[in-house]
């Protein structure tokens, strides 16, 4: 199966307001995509898109083989981990905001428990920190454990929203160094204001230039 | 042992203790005295017309005319839920008279046929007051469980798409918020039950013991009401958030806004 993500010439529109205009795109699993561009641009815009969650008025999105429609929504979305830029829980403790995606993977045990561990670890973070409140800890450490979180659940591509937002220079590039050191590594896509953490991605795209303006 | 009337007079020598509260609620600025007094108002000519064609009610003691009498009530309840929620009437109002219907008609006649063992389950006198109790209920409810799932559904709605990105359906990602929904709704009936003939001597246990029965006979239909009415509810919430979901979700498991 080639594992690949294609994003054809979409449209991105909210109601009668189009946001991305014509875009395409190509990511191989292995891949690592950093998408740059101004504040409002449509970057986060496109990566719900991708997971159907922002409608697309003209284009197509396919994922291995799998187009993007109503009919295989789910399915598709089985393929994806995503991680937006700001996340509130319906929940109070850490091992909480962990099991709820955990819960709709059904992986839990004691296996992925010692993973999970060692990619906070890797992450610079005490696998304690699971058994405190969300409200004990920082956005950064929020962050770098959803992050873990999803490379723990072992999707062919991982879709993530300003992923350095809240971390410090040296805590960016461990994130990054992270992601590419992980067992068969998926294809990311990470939207960034960070020039640093985009310079060692495998590719920039400026998504800037696909920004509706009324003319194009 | 019967029950002794209140004469007019004597009514009116009740409601005066209503003076208590309005006067606290005069001296401290409160600015709800106007409502409060309306509220009494309204409450003594309700009542008054509810017992007027509940005594027709009686009399007549028809299948259809109970049958309809409890029809009306659905739509009221429904009616009132989409007023105190502000949840949208064309999104909200099939579902809500559907899950009033099923659960009222499941459990009304549950009760009425096999735990009471009625001849007739429309005997107005069971089937006016049973049906009654348990619209009461589930419309309270259904507005907090309500309000509560789908105000925090829109407040926290990046974490839901955050499950949906992450491969869960809609009813994953929902079953967070549905867990919410249910705490808030059923936490005071149930805490109410642990305390039951405790702390507080309930309603129906009361009326029936001043209508005449015996201790014994009032607290077996005391706790078949709490039971009744808890489960309706349930029942009656659990239908009307799943059918509503079909509804505010679209084919994607996009929300659209279920807000006026």
């Amino acid at each position: 199966m080639n594992e690949t993500l294609y994003i054809d010439n979409i449209v991105v529109a909210y109601d009668d307001k189009t946001i991305i205009h014509n875009f395409s795109l190509q990511v191989g699993k292995g891949e690592t995509i950093a998408v740059t561009g101004a504040s409002g641009c449509g970057k986060s815009s496109l990566l719900k898109a991708i997971l159907g969650i922002v409608p697309i008025k003209a284009g197509n999105i396919n994922l291995s083989g799998m187009e993007l429609s109503a009919h295989n929504i789910y399915a598709f979305r089985k393929k994806t981990a995503y991680l937006p830029q700001e996340l509130t829980f319906p929940c109070e403790w850490v091992h909480e905001m962990i099991a709820l995606t955990f819960g709709i993977k059904a992986n839990r045990g004691k296996e992925n428990r010692k993973l999970l561990h060692t990619y906070l670890n890797k992450l610079s973070l005490d696998s304690d920190i699971c058994e405190k409140r969300l409200s004990e800890i920082s956005g950064g450490q929020r962050q770098r454990i959803m992050i873990a979180v999803a490379a723990l659940t072992n999707k062919d591509f991982i879709l993530l929203d300003e992923p350095t937002s809240a971390l410090d220079k040296e805590s960016a590039r461990k994130v990054l160094d992270f992601l590419n050191s992980l067992d068969n590594k998926p294809g990311i896509i990470a939207v960034t204001h960070d020039a640093e953490f985009a310079s060692h991605c495998s590719r920039v795209v400026d998504i800037s230039k696909y920004m509706y303006n009324g003319n194009n | 042992m019967g029950t002794i009337d209140i004469s007019t007079l004597h009514l009116l020598l009740g409601l005066l203790l209503m003076a208590v509260p309005v006067y606290f609620l005069w001296k401290y600025k409160t600015g709800i005295v106007r409502s409060t007094v309306t509220a009494v108002v309204r409450m003594v000519v309700q009542m008054f017309l509810v017992g007027l064609y509940l005594k027709y009610l009686f009399i007549w003691d028809n299948p259809w005319l109970n049958t309809a009498w409890v029809v009306i009530m659905i739509y009221v309840a429904s009616e009132t839920s989409l007023t105190r929620t502000k949840l949208k009437r064309k999104m909200m109002m099939l579902p809500l008279i559907i899950g009033f219907f099923v659960a009222s008609v499941t459990i009304g006649l549950y009760f009425l046929g096999v735990v009471l063992q009625l001849d007739n389950v429309f005997n107005a006198q069971y089937f006016i007051p049973v049906f009654g109790i348990l619209m009461g209920n589930m419309l309270g409810v259904n507005v907090i469980g309500l309000n509560v799932f789908y105000y925090n559904l829109m407040r926290e709605k990046n974490s839901y798409y955050y499950l949906l990105g992450n491969g869960a359906t809609t009813d994953e990602a929902t079953a967070p918020f549905v867990k919410q929904a249910l705490i808030r709704a059923f936490s005071p009936a149930i805490a109410n039950m642990a305390v039951m003939g405790l702390v507080a001597l309930p309603g129906t246990m009361i009326g029936q013991i001043l209508g005449g029965s015996t201790p014994d006979v009032a607290i077996k239909y005391q706790m078949m009401i709490i039971v009744i009415t808890i489960s309706a509810s349930m029942i009656s919430l659990m239908l009307t958030l799943n059918l509503s979901k079909r509804i505010t979700f679209d084919d994607m498991g996009r929300i659209n806004n279920p807000f006026k």
